[in-house]
């Protein structure tokens, strides 16, 4: 089996089509991270800026965002500003808040600096080592939260680096979903609490090894990594205001973050569902997909209950036979930051519609699922600080899929359906119901007992 | 106007009159089967709505400012 060749990978896109800014200087911390000696000696940085890169952004991307903010819009909050409008917050308060939150991810990072002392090297070591050379720090212009991408000399991606508090809605988010406040009311994914991604990424990554499906999630390692090139948001303040920077506190580009391996030769799952559109044939994908392997993704989202399994968060690698040219499509889930939750709720999962044969699971996932211990999960869960609450969940949703799996003629679409249940306010008992899945299509698509606060209050 | 897929060229897609008619097979089946999930950040401007079904007079500004944005990687795509 080999690689298609001809396939673009996401850099050579994003590159090709100046969708990314170029920045410098990625300093693991030396003195804090314990094995931060071993990776600072691997990841030289360099101080030189890719020009043309830097050109052809300030000729697209920043002008997009000059257009885009209310004059009043002091922090470059973008859609959150819209709602301390709408609420009439005083500055004040929001100065107040977004202290707190300065505060707030200072303690974070400095209670995870602790657990990361005590790690052994994580699975990304042989990276580093195979990069023992200069390598560059790039901002990813595409999507909702911050990522940036570590290339090496010859502009090849190698690792994936995301800081928690730029994410979407969080504090020093730079894409337009900055936000001050911390709770529920703004937050993406109502049970998905904010400043929680790295663990979420890491975790799913564990998952995939108990499971018996490495490969199936990009390997993750939890890190702080400072970089004068990361966003804060006071550097959205103009020379006018410069007064409130002592209120708000003072910036630290010293970052908790994730850091995940870059997978080559892929592109996303939606482009290669616009290219069967295209050509006419959408249900033509169905052919080339591999079954084992949306078996396994099927088995991780549920394990993970993933808020946020859309189809851009999906790889698409096409493996060719060179005997018989037949195509196939391995998928890889990225993006599990909206895993997790602390409730069985907002489960989503775009593969929900491909089971279009509804054909019994396979003994392979059977076995998978009646031999995964939970347990070895749920401790992991503790050691990276996942609240009671999603511990629980989780085990109860493992308890489900379990009882689920025994089901003779059970189907990857009907479990999807039943777990997309588990979030009314009768959940479990719908989702271990005697129903057939025209009834419990028919209980999905109503509103009846649709929960969305009376049962938790966060 | 119709939405497409800048890389691909594929008319993904269709607003005619008031109605939106999505050409992909496995998104308007997702969307028919669960709706359009809202943002808590975003419910005040659906009403306080969770969800958003098709056939709701919310549907089209669901589609164009969640879905698009949160589901279909919104720089991906343009309306012409």
């Amino acid at each position: 089996m080999t690689i298609s060749s001809d396939y673009q990978t996401h850099w050579d896109y994003a590159y090709q089509s100046s969708e990314i800014t170029c920045e410098t200087a990625l300093r693991i911390n030396t003195t804090e991270y314990e094995d931060a000696h071993i990776i600072s000696s691997l990841l030289k940085i360099t101080e030189s800026v890719c020009t043309d890169l830097n050109k052809s952004i300030s000729s697209s991307g920043s002008l997009q965002e000059i257009d885009f903010f209310d004059e009043a819009d002091i922090f470059k909050l973008g859609f959150v500003w819209e709602y301390i409008v709408q609420k009439n917050i005083p500055l004040q308060d929001i100065i107040s808040e977004i202290s707190n939150r300065r505060n707030e991810i200072l303690n974070q990072k400095l209670e995870w600096r602790e657990y990361l002392n005590t790690q052994e090297i994580g699975p990304l070591e042989q990276i580093y080592r195979e990069n023992e050379q200069t390598l560059k720090l790039i901002r990813i212009v595409d999507g909702c939260g911050s990522t940036y991408c570590v290339v090496n000399n010859k502009k090849e991606p190698i690792l994936i680096i995301k800081p928690v508090d730029e994410d979407i809605l969080c504090l020093n988010n730079s894409k337009h979903y900055g936000n001050p406040f911390n709770n529920g009311s703004y937050s993406l994914k109502r049970y998905v609490p904010l400043y929680t991604s790295h663990q979420a990424h890491l975790l799913c990554y564990l998952l995939s090894k108990e499971l018996g499906i490495e490969g199936i999630t990009p390997k993750c390692e939890i890190a702080i990594i400072s970089s004068d090139k990361f966003h804060d948001l006071s550097s959205t303040i103009s020379s006018e205001n410069l007064q409130l920077l002592e209120q708000i506190g003072s910036k630290d580009l010293e970052k908790l973050c994730s850091i995940q391996e870059y997978i080559p030769h892929t592109k996303d799952f939606l482009t290669l569902m616009c290219e069967y559109l295209k050509k006419g044939d959408s249900l033509g994908i169905l052919d080339v997909l591999d079954n084992d392997n949306i078996e396994d993704l099927n088995l991780l989202l549920w394990a993970s209950y993933d808020n946020d399994a859309h189809p851009g968060n999906f790889l698409v690698t096409e493996i060719v036979d060179p005997h018989t040219q037949k195509v196939t499509i391995k998928l890889i889930k990225v993006d599990n930051a909206m895993s997790f939750p602390e409730h069985n709720i907002g489960f989503d999962n775009f593969l929900f519609t491909f089971d279009v044969k509804r054909d019994s699971i396979s003994d392979r996932l059977r076995k998978k699922i009646s031999s995964f211990k939970e347990e070895n999960i749920a401790n992991l869960m503790k050691d990276l600080k996942f609240s009671k609450s999603s511990i629980e969940s989780f085990i109860e949703r493992i308890s489900i899929l379990k009882e689920l799996s025994r089901r003779e003629s059970i189907s990857l679409f009907e479990i999807n359906l039943r777990f997309a249940l588990l979030g009314r306010s009768n959940g479990k008992d719908l989702a271990l119901s005697d129903y057939s899945i025209p009834e419990l299509e028919a209980i999905l698509g109503s509103d009846h007992l649709l929960d969305t606060t009376s049962r938790i209050s966060l | 106007m119709k939405l497409i897929h800048k890389k691909t060229g594929c008319v993904i897609a269709e607003q005619k009159g008031d109605q939106i008619y999505i050409n992909d097979p496995f998104i308007e089946a997702e969307i028919k089967l669960k709706g359009i999930a809202i943002p808590s950040f975003l419910s005040e401007n659906f009403e306080g709505k969770s969800i958003v079904r098709m056939g709701d007079p919310l549907f089209n500004k669901a589609f164009k400012t969640v879905y698009l944005q949160f589901n279909l990687k919104k720089d991906a795509f343009s309306w012409e």
